[in-house]
């Protein structure tokens, strides 16, 4: 056996065991949450709706307030040549440990300011966190699109500008959705920021108020997984667990179709987004 | 031939990085015709190009100093508006760089950028261009289709059919053949000579050959430095300067 194949088989059985090993690890989740997930959507202690409204609501805002200004950070430092400090610092904001920018959030609006544990606080903790790795991984994804082209444009007299919104955006745009469902699959995930942020806790009945407690369903995993009193906490977390990763596997495979769908459209589209002809 | 100047270079020197590009270069392009620009590789003949629609400065550590006159007016003075100028002074490239767009909007780029909506208006224009570049009759009917799907050569006729459509006065062409072969080549030529009735041109060629059949005049660089520069017929048969023979007659090549 050459040593070539050596390797190669290696890698094949070490892949195969990690493999192995997350399925496992996901199985016991499934296994363990699965009688309670129908008590899930249902009303009652075990009921999931407020979390999974909860997530889908602060991340939905804190996608909205993050993702444009960090896209537009990231054209200002490829198109516009910004100082290379803008791209260190959201490298470097993007890498600190989440937990200390819910703290940091803690110490400033709620020790501080009196705000209450909200999903307002914590929206602003998820932002906190996306907008500086919007902002990281958004430059190579921009730094992709051909300088020909851009020298294209600018040679036909368009601005830096104009060449950013029709040539270079348009280009990106299905690496720019896979960044902000990556993004946004990492802020469903969050615990750590919104624990002294958004707090434990959800509200008791519906409604769209900020100002209310704002558990997401990891808060909740986290939660009922280590100190709820209940006999079958660990199936309730279990379940929690299960909405969790259908959450994230449907956001990145709508990502998924849309990115195939845009690379494929790609060939046909005109500079104002519109299919011309 | 008017005899009027159109472009002109004056004490014109760019460095990269103090790394020097071209050295003091004063050249004028008469109104109307084609001069070539010839030279071994990394003599600046690019650089030159880029400075006349002041692409060049985009360049990191580009320091350009002199002047250069379109019409008479310095176009490296600050309050040049560089969208107007590039409207006047169109460039093709020197491998195509057509947009992932269709055939149409390619060609509709510019005018669009110009606010042009109409479409009659642009269906016209976007005809009257792919004409001028001797490519209407291969892709009419088919201006939906993306403009990746053509050909290499198709795709620099396309390019040209871009720059085209936003109405320049002068074309600045950067090696346009050196990636087509013989028969897009010959083509291509055959539209150089048929163009310059309404264009100036610039044209820069490493193919000598090419340049002695297309041009009017031509400007002979090397290591950033105009050796020389005369009507083509004169350069090709009597250099005045040895540098220009040598690489004339293949001694210089490099
Ligand atoms: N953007 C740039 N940055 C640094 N050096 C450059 C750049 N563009 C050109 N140069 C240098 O300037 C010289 C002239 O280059 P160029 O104008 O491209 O030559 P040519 O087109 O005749 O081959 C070369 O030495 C090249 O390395
Ligand atoms: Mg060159």
């Amino acid at each position: 056996m050459s040593r070539r194949r050596g390797v190669t088989i290696t890698i094949l059985v070490l892949a195969l065991c990690g493999a192995a090993l997350l399925l496992l690890v996901l199985g016991e989740v499934v296994a363990v949450g699965w009688p309670e997930l129908g008590a899930g959507f249902r009303a009652g202690p075990a009921d999931l709706r407020p979390e999974l409204f909860n997530t889908l609501y602060m991340v939905g805002a804190a996608l909205v307030l993050s993702v444009p200004p960090g896209l537009l950070a990231a054209l200002w430092r490829t198109e516009e040549r910004a100082p290379r400090l803008l791209e260190d610092v959201a490298g470097l904001l993007s890498s600190l440990p989440s937990v200390t920018i819910g703290l940091g959030l803690f110490v400033l609006l709620i020790a501080t300011s009196g705000w209450p544990f909200s999903r307002a606080a914590g929206i602003l903790a998820l932002t906190a966190m996306n907008l500086p790795w919007v902002t990281a991984a958004s430059i190579p994804v921009l730094r992709q699109v051909g300088e020909s082209r851009r020298q294209a444009s600018l040679a036909l007299g368009a601005s830096v500008w104009a060449t950013a919104v029709r040539v270079v955006l348009p280009e990106a745009l299905p690496g720019l959705v896979a960044v902000a469902a990556v993004g946004a699959a990492r802020l469903v995930g969050e615990a750590a920021a919104l624990l002294f942020t958004a707090g434990v806790n959800a509200p008791a009945r519906f409604n769209w108020s900020p100002w209310d407690p704002g558990a997401t369903l990891a808060i909740r995993l986290f939660r009922v997984g280590t100190e709820s009193p209940h006999l079958n906490a660990q199936a309730m977390a279990g379940a929690a667990g299960i909405v969790l990763l259908l959450f994230t596997l449907v956001l990145l495979g709508v990502a998924g179709v849309l990115q195939r769908y845009l690379g494929r459209r790609a060939g046909v589209m005109d500079g104002t987004g519109r299919p011309g002809g | 031939m008017s005899g009027e100047v159109m472009l002109e270079t004056s004490d014109l020197s760019v460095t990269f990085y103090s790394q020097a590009a071209l050295r003091s270069v004063s050249l004028s392009v008469p109104t109307g015709t084609v001069m070539a620009v010839i030279g071994p590789s990394g003599c600046g003949k690019s650089t030159l190009l880029r400075v006349m629609n002041r692409l060049a400065e985009r360049s990191p550590g580009a320091r350009i100093t002199g002047a250069v006159y379109l019409h008479g007016e310095n176009i490296l003075s600050r309050d040049t508006d560089l969208s107007h100028l590039r409207r006047r002074v169109g460039m093709v490239f020197q491998q195509p760089n057509p947009f992932p767009f269709s055939i149409f909007d390619n060609v509709a780029y510019g005018p669009r950028l110009a606010g042009e909506r109409r479409h009659e208006v642009l269906r016209d224009t976007v005809e009257a261009s792919l004409r001028q570049a001797s490519l209407w009759d291969e892709v009419r009917g088919k201006l939906r289709r993306p403009a990746l799907s053509l050909s290499g050569g198709q795709q620099q006729r396309l390019c040209l059919a871009r720059a085209l459509a936003v109405g320049p006065e002068v074309l600045l062409m950067d090696e346009p053949t050196a990636s087509l072969d013989p028969v897009s080549t010959a083509r291509t030529e055959e539209l150089i000579e048929e163009l310059k009735h309404r264009y100036t041109i610039v044209l820069v060629t490493h193919n000598l050959q090419q340049a002695a059949r297309v041009s009017d005049y031509t400007a002979f660089l090397d290591r950033g430095i105009l050796v020389e520069t005369g009507p083509t017929p004169v350069m090709f048969t009597a250099p005045r300067e040895s540098r220009t023979e040598d690489y004339l007659t293949g001694r210089l090549e490099g």
